[in-house]
């Protein structure tokens, strides 16, 4: 009997030596950084942000990586390096303001190569728990198992916010978005939901809510919008959305608006005014600055010349509609609204800016600059700009920008993160990438959101929209947004002054 | 009792009868029931080597079609995509099998053995004497026509892994019938097991569950041994179950799930504009055979054979009524066949292999197969001399919902006229309404190729390389992605590259994908000779005499010193004829199309006063393979 006892433990001790994971003896050095996907050299990482999990695209049998975080080391064997939690959640806590180091070793043909370390700064500022994201695969027109997710940025758990299709079938189709929340509270949300049981979500403090802000005195139902920082209103804008398809340029799209304006809703009055109504001004993008003063938009000016369709008009001169960034004041007693003040002139320059959001320290602008046009994820040219409200200077986000699309983007509640959507990785399919911004408005090199396997977002055949950060979780179930959906309910009534 | 007389034996009443009655009828008995036992075997075996044979010998390019319109993927991600709705693990475990179509033998021989693998559950669960063995055959004809009664539905079913599942389920539902036979009554295990199965089997098997409880609560009544009260009890718990277990997943866990459909998990749906009921057939048919053997369950019946040559009678008539609806049902139709087959020939660039299809054409043919036949006459450079020697029409699918050129062939004629954006957009809204496919990634990644989109291109590779038939396939266009100068030598790449060379501008297709092809070509000019020859043949198509000159003129510029083909000729004599614009007489046309347009001109006068099908009934012999024919006699032509 015990000689079968030292037998099995004999064959275990071979087993986890011989799966065991250690650095090579020896090794070249590259003065090459190592080609891993996603890119997580030298980026800097809240300290609690989930494992940043990688795997190395070039060619290799076999793969050792080091983590060295305060004098303690962390190996781990394998084409996909994939640090635990725990030992993550250590090496982020001794790192708080300092470098993980990281070694890549790669074994080809029995001769192992030590590349280029790089380093993962922890700052010290963490970031938001949870962030949203509408989940849709890139067609143009149709949709299908649309969903909103909501994903712990700590670890890998990512939930079902709402599901289209839990009110659509095969003949009514149910499109949903612009999810929003009023200062990262997940219990102040609002959600779209288009053709099928269509409406607008609002849900505050527990109480769901239905609205139904179509009217025939407005352009359209509510579409992007934007909540006061404290008050019980939201901006919108309305707008009138056209697309077309390009047959050769690899844009591939252009979704343009034939008109839009801004609105202002009152969730308690269930009312609605009318704010932005000029038809030669296109006004889009609200956004209220953190102290509630101001409501930020973007505004084009464009002007119909020919009697075809404003449609067609407007699609046919794309590449005019240049959108400039205004604001105006806010009176929170009165609920009125100033005149306008331009903040920035993109048409000046030849270009248009979109999706302005000011840090929660009321100190930057950051916004979407592109050719033209209001619809930048299919820009290749977009980029993030941002603009330093008491200097008034602007400038390219040079440090996170890439050579494809740039396009939404969010301020974490600290002002120390954004999180903003690109088409870096494949220029086809968009993903949520987040970067430290310190107090000067600097950003530091963007890190792709972690997941638990490292290829995921190279095998996920969806693109991530409007990514927001907030500070807990959405607890309403999919359910429940279905069963409110699902009822009837009478059309918000405009008028001129909500006071 | 008499002295002499063997005391009498007190013997069990039942077995007395028994043996009375098989005293009796072995005196009479042709077949005994041992003699019977191979009958399912051969009964069996015969019917799924019949089923075969015929599915390869008509159907294996139907069914290699079907593993195109399929994807497997052996990554995790794509396993965990399926089990967000209940019954996601039968379209996952068909999709599986489905691949396996890639060789049609294979795949066939898989769903031949599971489904002897349902007629063995069958007979087992529900203890089918051997004399009853052509009962077996019933579900297994009624699923192979689940499968070969689609037809176009196989571009528009959303149901992945469709020709397994059903089967899949059926033998699940039937497994777990037996298994609560199997149980007994004490403990209430069968209870138990009525409700933890569906509880188990719902998000697995979706509707194939509920059908398994309803038919156990059915089945209780059929225990000899069990009580009025545990009966009573198993039903209700079964339809308490079925309705409330259904409802707990939709409101705790499935969030994917209308609640309209959730006791239909698992079950293809037959919807687009409206509900195809008929196509539910077999599955109420299968499912009211369950329901059958279920009520007649333990039914005393003679295992024996007493009448053979009635016996025999019986199976006989039962072969030919299940060979006359399996006929009737299975769906036949030449045009969609040839559709298939000029699909495959385009993939293979066997352009004489379409051409060859196109010539054998009879009646008329669909507006696909016309497209078809002029890209692989584009291809050959022979539009312009025989694009109108075949038949030509607008026949509807056959199909009783609107069928769309773009989900049939509408992605690889798109890429093959160079309209690649368009192409990828359709793969992408497709993929989206119907799911992923193995068709869709392929037109991705040569889209992504030709548009130098690298990045994306890998995307699709390495999907494809997590495939069993495509890996090889992929890994050859990976090459192209770390060299791609090599693309410009692969002949599929060779002709399109030609086709790119045009500007760019916005535009949509509102889906009609022959109509834009034309408008697009029609309207647009080019430097490059074949390009810009297509650009001809669609002002030709469109018979707009504005759009004809200009691009005549431009090809004549660009073959200088090559022969005017005959159709170019035809409509430019035609129209310097008619208009009197454009001065011909200095153009060298060839004496044929001189006297062509003459013989037909004279023809009309002989036959003025005639309507015009009658016309063209008269014309077509002589002049159908011209295009005075095309213009004046071919109108109001249907596209989609």
């Amino acid at each position: 009997m015990k000689r079968y006892i030292y037998i099995v433990v004999f064959v275990i001790s071979a087993v986890m030596t011989g799966c065991s994971s250690q650095v090579p003896g020896q090794y070249s050095d590259s003065n090459q950084l190592p080609h891993i996907f996603p890119d997580y050299t030298n980026v800097t990482v809240p300290s609690n942000i989930a494992p940043l999990h990688f795997e190395f695209t070039g060619h290799a049998d076999d793969m050792v990586s080091r983590y060295t975080a305060g004098d303690k080391e962390y190996v781990y064997g394998g084409v996909k390096s994939e640090p635990s939690e725990s030992d993550w959640k250590e090496m982020t806590e001794v790192s708080k303001g300092k470098d993980v180091k990281v070694e890549v070793f790669i074994e080809n043909d029995g001769k192992w190569v030590r590349y280029k370390p790089f380093s993962i700064n922890v700052a010290a500022e963490p970031i938001d728990p949870y962030i949203s994201y509408r989940l849709i695969a890139p067609s143009y027109v149709t949709y299908e198992e649309l969903t909103i997710n909501q994903r712990c940025l700590e670890n890998y758990d990512e939930s079902v916010i709402y599901d289209n299709m839990l009110c659509s079938d095969e003949k009514n189709g149910q499109c949903i978005n612009c999810h929003s929340y009023q200062n990262y509270n997940p219990q102040r949300m609002q959600f779209h939901a288009r053709q099928a049981n269509g409406g607008t979500i609002v849900t505050y403090d527990g109480k769901i809510t239905k609205v139904n802000m179509k009217n025939n005195k407005i352009l359209s139902a509510g579409v992007y919008p934007s909540w006061h920082p404290w008050l019980k209103l939201i901006a919108y804008s309305v707008n009138k959305t056209g697309q077309s398809f390009h047959t050769r340029d690899l844009n591939k799209i252009e979704v343009e608006d034939a008109a839009s304006d801004l609105i202002v809703y009152d969730l308690d009055k269930n009312k609605i005014m009318p704010l932005e109504t000029d038809p030669a001004e296109f006004s889009v993008f609200p956004f209220w600055a953190p102290d509630g003063k101001y409501l930020y938009y973007c505004s084009s000016h464009f002007e119909y010349k020919d009697t075809i369709s404003h449609e067609a008009e407007a699609m046919s001169r794309y590449k005019e509609l240049k959108y400039n960034i205004y604001r105006i004041p806010f009176d929170e007693n009165t609920y009125s609204f100033g005149p306008r003040e331009i903040v920035f002139d993109a048409a000046g320059m030849g270009k248009s800016a979109t999706f302005p959001r000011i840090s929660p320290d009321g100190r930057f602008l950051m916004f979407t600059l592109g050719g033209w046009g209001c619809f930048h994820i299919w820009h290749r040219d977009a980029d993030l700009w941002i603009m330093d409200l008491k200097t008034m200077k602007s400038r390219p986000m040079v440090e996170v920008n890439s050579n494809n699309t740039e396009s939404y983007h969010s301020w974490s509640s600290n002002g120390r993160w954004i999180i903003f959507s690109t088409r870096r990785d494949d220029g086809g399919y968009t993903r949520p990438y987040i970067a430290y911004v310190d107090k000067k408005g600097v950003a530091r090199k963007p890190f792709e959101l972690p997941q638990d396997d490292p290829d995921y977002h190279h095998q996920l055949m969806k693109s991530y929209n409007i990514p927001e950060f907030m500070k807990g979780p959405v607890t309403i179930r999919p359910q429940q947004f279905a069963d409110v959906l699902k009822t009837k309910v009478d059309s918000a009534v405009v008028v001129k002054n909500l006071k | 009792m008499k002295t002499n007389e063997k005391p009498k034996k007190k013997v069990n009443s039942a077995q007395s009868r028994q043996k009375k009655q098989s005293d009796s009828s072995s005196n009479n008995v042709s077949i005994s029931a041992s003699k019977l036992r191979l009958i399912p075997l051969i009964a069996g075996a015969v019917t799924l080597i019949i089923i075969a044979s015929v599915l390869l010998a008509y159907e294996s390019e139907y069914l290699y079609r079907v593993q195109e319109l399929n994807l497997f993927l052996y990554t995790p991600l794509f396993f965990k995509g399926f089990l967000v709705v209940s019954g996601g693990m039968l379209s996952y475990i068909g999709s599986f099998f489905t691949q396996f179509f890639y060789y049609p033998w294979m795949g066939v021989t898989m769903l031949c053995l599971l489904w002897a693998l349902l007629m063995w559950m069958i007979k087992h669960a529900f203890r089918i004497s051997n004399k009853s063995a052509f009962l077996l055959i019933y579900p297994v004809v009624l699923l192979l026509l689940t499968d070969v009664d689609l037809g176009y539905w196989i571009f528009y079913l959303k149901m992945r892994g469709h020709f397994f599942s059903s089967t899949i389920g059926f033998t699940v539902a039937v497994a777990a019938v037996w298994a609560f036979r199997a149980f007994s009554e004490r403990y209430y295990s069968r209870t138990i097991w009525v409700a933890l199965s569906l509880f188990v089997l719902y998000p697995l098997i979706g509707f194939y569950s509920l059908l398994a409880s309803l038919l156990m609560g059915i089945l209780t009544w059929r225990f000899e041994s069990s009580t009025r009260k545990e009966n009573i009890i198993n039903s209700v718990i079964s339809i308490v179950s079925v309705v409330a277990i259904p409802l707990i997943y939709y409101r705790f866990l499935y969030y994917q799930t209308n609640i309209i459909n959730i006791y239909w998990t698992g079950l293809p749906l037959f919807r687009i504009d409206e509900n195809y009921v008929t196509y539910y057939i077999p599955y109420i048919l299968i499912s009211l055979y369950l329901a059958i053997l279920t009520v007649t369950y333990n039914k005393k019946c003679n295992a024996d054979v007493k009448n053979h040559h009635l016996w025999a009678v019986c199976q006989f008539a039962q072969i030919l009524v299940i060979v006359g609806c399996t006929y009737h049902f299975w769906y036949k139709d030449d045009n969609f066949r040839k559709e298939m087959s000029m699909n495959r020939c385009i993939e293979n660039l066997d352009w004489e292999g379409v051409l060859r299809i196109a010539r054998d054409e009879t009646a008329e043919p669909t507006r696909l197969m016309v497209m078809y036949k002029n890209l692989a006459l584009f291809r050959l450079g022979r539009c312009g001399d025989e694009m109108y020697s075949y038949l030509d029409g607008a026949k509807k699918s056959n199909a009783p919902f609107d069928v769309h050129m773009m989900q049939v062939g509408g992605k690889i004629i798109y890429l093959n006229y160079g309209k690649l954006n368009f192409c990828y957009r359709w793969c992408l809204e497709d993929g989206v309404e119907f799911g992923w496919r193995v068709d869709f990634y392929r037109y991705l990644l040569k889209c992504a190729l030709l548009n130098n989109e690298m990045k994306v291109a890998r995307k699709y590779v390495d999907a494809l390389k997590h495939t069993l038939f495509y890996k090889d396939w992929a890994e050859k266009y990976e090459s192209y992605l770390k060299q791609p100068s090599l693309m410009k030598q692969d002949e599929e790449f060779k002709p399109i590259f030609h086709m790119l060379k045009y500007e760019d501008n916005l535009d949509s297709d509102n889906t009609l994908v022959e109509l834009y092809l034309m408008k697009s070509f029609a309207h647009s000019d080019s430097n490059d000779p074949i390009l810009q020859e297509q650009t001809l043949i669609s002002a030709l198509q469109m018979k707009d005499i504005s759009l004809f000159w200009p691009r005549f003129t431009k090809y004549a510029q660009l073959h200088p010193k090559q022969h005017m083909p005959r159709h170019y000729q035809e409509a430019a004599y035609l129209y310097g004829n008619l208009e009197h614009k454009i001065d011909i007489s200095h153009m060298p046309f060839d004496q044929e199309v001189i006297q062509s347009y003459r013989d037909f001109m004279a023809f009309a006068q002989q036959y003025q006063g005639m309507n015009e099908d009658q016309m063209k009934e008269a014309f077509f012999p002589r002049f159908g393979n011209t295009f005075f024919y095309n213009y004046f006699l071919v109108r109001n032509q249907k596209t989609y």
